[in-house]
């Protein structure tokens, strides 16, 4: 398969602290990629660098100009408590295309009828990133950037937003970048692994097949994964 | 004729400066345009003295206080506050060097009691060009201020956008201290906005409830002015106040 990323010597700096070194790795269309790795190895900036969002040295090179949807880190319903803005008016900043929006919120198991006229900024964490999910597939973008989607979502939207993912990626071949710390996420659904930590990197294409102790290595820490026994 | 010239002047300058406030409180960024304001002294006294349009003088200053601050912001580590501070200060202490005291309550608090038909028509097309270039940024800049990344993601030119509103600021605040003068300007764009931002949590309602406190501000204002001669920007500011308080019995929580 073409390959639709590919990124040779990828350098970025932050302030006077390089944050990535000499990055290299390619990715097929479709792809569902997970970026994981230990907090301040540099996942949001790496994925800020793909959307051209920062400034870097080396080669991102897209296949061709990508339309992206971009769920970012950081941004919370919190910061924008102070601005008179509904979760229909800030669709309205995107779209007017009603169907689409309702079937977004309806693939994660939501109403938006029960939602659109509340205010952004007083959404609970959970609500807040269902918007910027649907927000993000809204326009059928070729690739998707999600970094950490799932910090606030309970466990059945959780659920519900991967098999979409999965979905999109399987049936429209959009590409999905994904930063999470769910390594749950790496072995059902994810084609492809990026490990990002303080002392190498690595590029994985077989995600299932991926050992234990690589995750010891990545965190620098034995890293135990729990089964849930719970039973119906 | 005159009384029908200020009431035209006056409703036009409000209702767009209500509108562009809508952006600036939302960016938290209302209380520039006081800076601003002053920043237009040094202008206007220069037009006052040499005889042409404040407005025309005002607004170059402007645009250069605005570019002084951007660069001392890009290259110091100072704060925005304290650059801003430094630089207003100095433009009100220059203008007042130069201005002739007879002449300070034009620049201080606006006269627009002697436009003409000329100017009243050169105000009405610069306010109607910037409430245009206003509602095709308008959403844009809301997507900016909820998150650069975002809207840069969007392909919107975050720069260029910025630049755009920049320019629309310092062009309603050349002409705004014609109504109201370099000391109210900020509340031309502030009370307003912040009223209608006390009354809903829709985007949409909030615009236009802000258009419509400044219109009927003003539209009392001009009507007190015609009454009782007092100076028509202080009385325009009074009366958006005035709905400013009243605003707060409507407060919408949620």
């Amino acid at each position: 398969m073409k390959s639709i990323l590919e990124v040779k010597d990828l350098t970025i700096d932050v302030g006077k602290e390089r944050i990535i070194d000499g990055l290299s790795f390619s990715l097929d269309k479709g792809e569902i990629l997970t970026i994981l790795g230990p907090n301040g190895v540099g996942k949001s900036v790496l994925t800020k660098a793909l959307l051209g969002l920062v400034p870097y040295r080396g080669q991102i090179k897209w296949e061709s100009e990508m339309k992206f949807g971009y769920l970012p880190q950081g941004l919370t319903q919190l910061s924008l408590k102070n601005l008179p803005l509904s979760v229909e008016d800030f669709f309205h900043l995107k779209t007017s295309d009603l169907t689409k929006i309702e079937q977004g919120f309806k693939a994660l198991g939501t109403e938006y009828y029960l939602i659109k006229n509340k205010k952004l900024g007083s959404l609970s964490g959970g609500q807040f990133q269902k918007v910027l999910f649907v927000w993000s597939n809204l326009a059928n973008p070729q690739v998707i950037v999600l970094d950490e989607p799932n910090s606030n979502m309970d466990i059945i939207s959780q659920e519900k937003m991967y098999q979409k993912l999965h979905q999109l990626s399987q049936k429209r071949q959009v590409t999905i970048i994904l930063v999470t710390h769910d390594l749950n996420v790496i072995y059902k659904y994810s084609t492809s692994v990026l490990c990002l930590s303080h002392k190498f990197y690595c590029s994985l294409p077989h995600p299932k097949d991926i050992d234990i102790k690589l995750f010891d290595k990545v965190y620098e820490k034995p890293v135990r994964l729990y089964n849930h026994h719970l039973k119906r | 004729m005159n009384i029908l010239l200020i009431t035209i002047s006056a409703l036009v300058i409000s209702a767009v400066s209500a509108y562009l406030g809508t952006i600036m409180l939302q960016r938290e960024a209302v209380l520039t345009a006081g800076p601003l304001g002053h920043l237009a002294i040094p202008g206007a006294a220069l037009a006052l003295i040499y005889g042409f349009d404040v407005s025309l003088g005002a607004f170059p200053f402007v645009i250069l206080g605005g570019l002084v601050i951007w660069y001392l912001e890009k290259y110091t580590t100072l704060k925005t506050e304290a650059i801003t501070a430094v630089i207003f200060a100095t433009a009100v202490a220059v203008g007042f060097l130069f201005l002739p005291m007879n002449k300070a309550e034009a620049v201080l608090i606006g006269n627009i009691t002697g436009v003409d038909l000329l100017q009243t028509g050169v105000i009405v097309v610069t306010f109607l060009f910037i409430a245009l270039v206003l509602k095709l940024i308008f959403k844009k800049m809301i997507l900016i201020t909820i998150s650069e990344d975002l809207a840069k993601v969007e392909g919107i030119n975050v720069s260029w956008y910025k630049l755009v509103y920049f320019f629309l600021i310092s062009l309603t605040i050349a002409f705004g201290i014609r109504l109201v003068g370099g000391l109210l300007t900020a509340a031309l764009v502030s009370i307003p906005t912040a009223a209608a931002k006390n009354m809903t949590k829709k985007l949409s309602a909030y615009t236009l409830i802000a258009i419509i406190i400044s219109l009927i501000s003003s539209l009392l204002g001009v009507m007190s002015f015609h009454l009782t001669h007092l100076p028509l920007g202080p009385l325009i500011i009074v009366f958006s106040s005035f709905f400013f308080a009243l605003s707060l019995f409507f407060i919408k929580r949620e």
